[in-house]
């Protein structure tokens, strides 16, 4: 495995969205950061359809029918419909096989009918669980998630993603209680050996079909960080060690890209700008469209480089403007419309520049995901980018030196929560030994005591 | 237009509001707060001496100091120009309400070491704005509140001599004979054991002994109590207690005085004395 | 009727707890309480004072006069007393087997050499009734269980023995709160104690309104609609539904049954407002952020800042007390596998919100309350006297370490920090922070999921076919004071109403009367002649 150790792109301003170095292409003609924003329309299915296949399956049908009525409806050129799996999709991969074939089959006639460009993804649950003998290696869990993500390839998905939970344990630990350290291991170390994993697998898996392996975001770490921290007045977790933890997710999510999967990465990966900068895959993203599923603090930052504007998530009902699948279709699709009229009149840097700078200084979390700061951060990962832990704590560092900088500048102001655990966390970030050997051990005797469910051998360790 | 240039156009605040910042206050460094800026010198190496004080860094203190007499610097002047600077801004922040019990203890302590070196170069002890002899009542082993009020005394530029918990009445008279203090202060948590309180100053009156006043306060002693005998003033939070003293040094007064016009003293309402 | 008969007796610091066992039958056959103690005072250590201050002689005679008409009404014939099982805390039981107490009042040699007293045994023992003067069979034998050390009594060895985690392997939190909490951490049969002066606020004292658990005290609450609803326990001690009132204003929401009906708080309805008032975020410590700064409860009943400090500071003792244990032991709070909570308050507290104040570890997942152990320990003994003699086998071999929290300089920092937090509004993140940098575990995150086991339904888990009697205590003392002026100063300034005055005779209801930690009776005399001392003869 070729892990990054230099920059795809050679300056943030050349990052754009609908523009990626590397698009994606994927059956029905469509291409991914070829020139255009893909909206992105993802709706989950309605309590009560887990209890039997035919529920499942007719569920998935009619989410798929909605949004391609809605997408014609309003003459939307392209979009993504993703299939996010629930705990029995996964784990009954026949039903993954049904659901996802006549999703493909729905599409299909659409685009056969109306020209227009589509993408199906389709993306197993990660229901292995670590703290279930044998752990997260092949144990029926995990053979069913790989079974689940075959069966998506072979029915028909455009391409495959997933959120793993590798390091969870660990991070989880780290979150709660404030431990920088806990959280490094959970993300920048368990989290990229068991990405290592679990890709290297699914790529193999993919390349049987035509399917695209296509990312996996740090849903279960980052994100746990930023929901725990909440809004503006929350304390559960400070916004500065939740930005730190984005930060090192980004050294972790790379993982994929190095095992060969191409994009566009999972939309819920708030840490794609930076690993756009590094690899120049496209990625999907969400925020202000994605208000359905959860509060952010940065809406409009993160369509500054998409290449994929998506809604997150939202619960298949009725509206006043419809069905959940069709008005947020509509939503994310006018979005994306207007970042594609940015294209086609060459004002996309300015509309970018505007994005980033109505969130930029709302939050830390914003600030270091802004695409001039996510570059400076991918730069600190891969000056040691073939190390997974030196690569997680330089980003780390790299997130606090940014944050630093804007406070010195006084363009962002702190409380003196997140200014004193922003402080703890670096301190503890510097003091940390150079070598991972080192580290891994240390962590190793520290967590495997504290947290139960954490299992080494789940990581070969 | 580029990035920067659009960037500095705007007005942030126009466009998003820190309401954590603006309701809890944007986290400055100690040194940085107004009324700090006015106490910490500018001047090295006191500068650096008050600062190790305020961000509560003990080795840091001590070096300082160990430094500083290695130059040649008078102690007198880096106990007044630097250790207590420092602990003045210390104070300054506790009251303000950034600072907390633990970091009054932690910069205490720091001061404490300091000043000890100091002395040690002095050959005695510096001066200060008067002796305290500070006593657990005897028989009960609860000291918490009788080391904030020593903390807080030092902190206020007196010498407290700290007698511990458990002290025998007839010990306290005896330093009270020994060391001559403006103010003893006496703490109890227990009921069992604040009867003490009475019984050292009828003591020191058979002995003829008198002093300004004698502090009692702690856990289960009330004002009432401690009014039914002579001598003797209710202190009712442990920082009262250089207050008291500064009233005692500065303006001769008495424990009649005391009771009657503690709340004037200590600067600040107080429902006991209400 | 020749049934034989025996009686288990728990001697709290807020009331007495009988029990009837008939012999033959091994059953229970009846309970009388009461609800308050018959010595003077708010807590254990007042009740002391007033031992060594007004007479030991006149405390034991005070206590046992008082269990005399407690056992009076558990109706059974008490010639046919064949034994009589007791516990309580070394205090308690040094005053009911009237032996010295001095040496439980003061820490230290210093005055333990000045007054010459030697610490007696409290081992244990078995006297004979007339000894004690109960009024059984004289033949009647009492059975006095040990203590396992000078600090630690029976009743925390109760807690020990009942909750079964002497002979486990495993990491248990035992704790009994209540003014002074006995707390336990047992590691594989280790036993580290401490004792927590968490101060009265814990039974509702010491709160503007509060009171012991009684007819009409406000015992716990919920959020409902936009108001708390409050739980009133009725004349049979049963929790009724009381009205749902809005907190910031007291304007009623909804009336409940108990309507009209509520005259104040106890304990465990403080430490639920507490619970609901951090939720809510109307409470931020120091302060109470309604228009008035007060809490508005049902009937007029509120909490002041004041209150809410007091409340704070208590709980604040546990959680620096069960922290300072664990460091002492050198294990983290999360590697506790099982809480037990006994005694009432333990008993009737919401687990739930327990964990959200601190009172107990909120990493706590499976949490047992056990109610009344000392009694549960007493019924034991009577059943199998044998069982005196393995007790003391058990506290002599305990392999216990006892934390004199008063001393020790970890519970020193961490009770700054609770300080710190309840007067000065220091939040719980720097408090973490603070654990962090004195080198101490910080306070892990509560659990979502705790297990909670409550085996009985009351803390006194079998009342017998005869049921429950609440007995009245009605003890008083009198005093004559020959150049009283008769102004009435002094029945003015007594807060409880206890005292009586007339032609220079004070009578006063001992029950009722704070004693020692009060004193507004003599404090206030204007002659100067009014002595608390004087109080010694009975009526």
């Amino acid at each position: 495995m070729k892990r990054f150790t230099r920059m795809i792109y050679k300056n943030p301003d050349e990052m754009v969205f609908g523009k990626a170095k590397f698009p994606v292409s994927q059956r029905w003609n469509i291409q991914i950061g070829a020139g255009y924003v893909l909206p992105e329309i993802k709706v989950a299915p309605v309590e009560g359809s887990e209890e039997s296949k035919e529920k499942m399956v007719s569920e998935c049908r009619n989410i798929t029918q909605s949004a391609c009525d809605r997408a014609v409806a309003i003459g939307l050129p392209a979009f993504m419909l993703e299939q996010e799996h629930i705990f029995q999709q996964t784990n009954n991969p026949e039903w993954t096989a049904e659901c996802t074939q006549i999703q493909a089959e729905t599409l299909e006639n659409y685009h056969d009918e109306y020209d227009i460009k589509i993408s199906l993804r389709a993306t197993p649950a990660d229901i292995r669980l670590e703290e279930r003998s044998p752990g997260l290696r092949e144990s029926d869990y995990d053979n069913k998630v790989m079974e689940s993500i075959e069966a998506s390839a072979a029915n028909g998905a455009s391409d495959v993603a997933i959120e793993t939970i590798g390091g969870k344990s660990v991070s989880d630990y780290g979150i709660a209680r404030g431990d920088p350290k806990a959280i490094l291991f959970g993300i920048g170390v368990l989290g990229s050996i068991d990405m290592e994993y679990m890709w290297k697998r699914i790529v193999n898996v993919c390349k049987k079909y035509d399917c695209r392996p296509a990312g996996d975001t740090d849903c279960a770490q980052a994100n746990t960080a930023m929901f725990m921290a909440g809004g503006l007045l929350d304390k559960d977790c400070s916004h500065t060690l939740a930005a730190l933890a984005r930060a090192m997710a980004a050294a972790r999510s790379l993982v994929a890209v190095e095992c060969g999967a191409i994009g566009p990465l999972k939309d819920c990966g708030y840490e794609n700008p930076i690993i756009k900068a590094i690899s120049g895959v496209p990625i999907a993203t969400e925020g202000k469209n994605a208000v359905c599923a959860h509060s952010d603090l940065m809406g409009n930052l993160t369509a500054a480089v998409t290449d994929v504007w998506s809604n997150e998530s939202v619960y298949h009902r009725q509206e006043m403007g419809g069905t959940t699948p069709e008005v947020w279709l509509q939503a994310t699709g006018y979005e994306a419309a207007l970042m594609n009229t940015a294209l086609q009149t060459g004002q996309e840097k300015v509309l970018r520049d505007l994005y980033t700078l109505t969130d930029k200084y709302r939050d830390p979390q914003g600030l270091v995901l802004a695409y001039d700061n996510a570059y400076r951060i991918g730069e600190a990962i891969v000056k040691y980018g073939n190390d997974p832990y030196l690569r997680s704590r330089a980003a780390a560092l790299e997130a606090g030196a940014i944050i630093n900088e804007a406070v010195d500048a006084k363009k962002m102001y702190l409380t003196r929560f997140e200014r004193d655990s922003l402080d703890s966390a670096l301190k503890i970030f510097e003091g940390l030994p150079a070598e991972s050997d080192q580290f891994i051990d240390e962590c190793l005797r520290k967590y495997s005591r504290k947290i139960a469910e954490f299992d080494p051998k789940s990581y070969e360790l | 237009m580029s990035y920067e240039e659009l960037e500095n156009k705007m007005d942030q605040t126009f466009i998003a509001v820190r309401y954590n910042v603006e309701i809890e206050g944007a986290a400055i460094k100690p040194e940085e707060d107004l009324d700090v800026v006015n106490i910490i010198p500018t001047e090295e190496p006191f500068r650096a001496i008050a600062l190790a004080v305020l961000y509560e860094d003990r080795d840091a203190s001590l070096a300082n100091v160990e430094k500083a007499l290695a130059n040649d610097i008078p102690p007198i002047d880096i106990i007044n120009k630097g250790l207590m600077k420092g602990m003045d801004a210390v104070s300054l922040l506790y009251t303000k309400g950034f600072y907390f019990l633990p970091d009054l203890m932690l910069a205490g302590d720091g001061m404490m070491e300091g000043i000890k070196e100091c002395e040690k170069v002095l050959g005695h002890k510096s001066e200060t704005k008067g002796t305290v002899v500070s006593f657990v009542a005897e028989g009960d082993p609860h000291d918490i509140g009788k080391n904030l009020v020593v903390m807080f005394l030092r902190a206020g530029g007196y010498e407290a001599i700290d007698m511990g918990r458990d002290v025998p009445t007839v010990d306290v008279v005896k330093a009270i004979k020994e060391h001559k203090p403006i103010f003893v202060t006496g703490t109890a948590l227990m009921t069992t054991t604040m009867t003490v309180f009475p019984k050292v100053v009828e003591a020191l009156q058979k002995e003829g002994l008198e002093v300004p006043a004698i502090g009692c306060g702690g856990g289960a002693v009330r004002k009432d109590f401690v009014e039914s005998f002579p001598m003797s003033v209710y202190g009712v939070e442990a920082y009262h207690a250089p207050k008291l003293a500064d009233a005692i040094v500065k303006d001769k007064k008495t424990w009649k005085d005391l009771r009657k016009e503690y709340a004037d003293i200590v600067g600040e309402f107080v429902s006991e004395y209400s | 009727m020749n049934e034989k008969y025996a009686i288990a007796l728990d001697i709290g610091t807020s009331g007495i707890r009988a029990q009837a066992h008939n012999l033959e039958t091994s059953k229970i056959i009846s309970t009388a309480i009461t609800l308050r103690h018959p010595l003077p005072g708010a807590n254990v250590v007042d009740h002391l004072h007033f031992a060594i201050e007004v007479g030991e002689e006149t405390a034991h005679k005070l206590l046992i006069n008082t269990i005399n008409d407690v056992i009076k009404n558990l109706g059974i014939n008490l010639e046919n007393v064949e034994r009589v099982a007791v516990c309580g805390n070394p205090i308690q039981l040094s005053l009911f087997h009237n032996i010295e107490i001095r040496d439980l009042a003061y820490w230290g040699d210093n005055v333990l050499k000045r007054l010459n007293i030697t610490p007696p045994s409290r081992d244990a023992t078995i006297v004979s009734s007339d000894k004690i003067g109960l009024e059984v069979n004289q033949k009647a034998k009492i059975y006095i269980p040990p203590a396992i050390k000078h600090e630690i009594g029976a009743d925390a060895l109760a807690m020990l023995f009942k909750s079964g985690v002497l002979e486990k392997n495993g990491i248990f939190l035992v704790a009994d709160f209540g003014t002074n909490a006995e707390i336990a951490l047992v590691i594989n049969g280790d036993v580290y104690t401490c004792s927590a002066a968490a101060g009265p606020a814990i039974e509702g004292q010491m709160i503007e309104k509060g009171k012991l658990a009684s007819p009409g005290a406000i015992c716990d609450f919920e959020i409902v609609d936009s108001g708390w609803k409050s739980q009133v326990l009725d004349d049979e001690l049963i929790v009724k539904e009381g009205n749902i009132v809005d907190p910031l204003n007291g304007n009623i929401i909804y009336k409940g049954y108990m309507d009209g009906k509520s005259n104040g708080i106890t304990g465990t309805g403080v430490i639920a407002a507490f619970s609901l008032g951090l939720a809510t975020k109307i409470i931020s410590l120091p302060k109470i952020k309604s228009p008035d700064h007060m809490i508005h409860l049902q009937d007029e009943i509120y909490l002041s800042e004041k209150d809410i400090i007091m409340i704070g500071k208590a709980l604040g003792a546990f959680r620096a007390a069960y922290l300072t244990l664990a460091e002492e032991a050198g294990i983290l709070l999360t590697e506790i596998d099982s809480t037990y909570m006994a005694g009432a308050s333990g008993f009737y507290v919401d687990p739930h919100k327990s964990l959200g104040v601190g009172q107990i570890p909120p990493s706590s997942q499976e949490i047992y309350q056990l109610g009344n152990t000392s009694l549960a320990m007493a019924n034991d003994i009577v059943m199998n006297p044998d069982l005196l003699e393995k007790l003391q086998e058990i506290a002599k071999g305990m392999r216990s370490k006892h934390i004199m929290l008063a001393t020790s300089s970890i519970f020193e920092k961490i009770y700054s920090l609770e300080l710190a937090m309840c007067e000065q509004g220091m939040q719980f993140w720097m408090y973490n922070n603070w654990l962090n940098k004195y080198g101490f575990q910080k306070i892990p995150p509560q659990t979502s999921t705790p297990q909670i086991h409550k085996i009985f339904e009351r803390d006194i888990k079998e009342l017998g076919k005869n049921g429950l009697k609440i007995v009245k205590i009605n003890s008083t003392l009198m005093a004559d004071f020959e150049e009283c002026t008769n102004c009435m100063t002094c029945t003015k300034n007594c807060p409880e109403r206890a005292l009586k005055m007339e032609n220079g005779t004070a009578t006063v209801r001992t029950d009722l009367c704070n004693g020692m930690g009060c004193l507004k009776c003599e404090l206030s005399c204007p002659e100067k002649i009014f002595k608390f001392g004087k109080f010694l003869s009975m009526k």
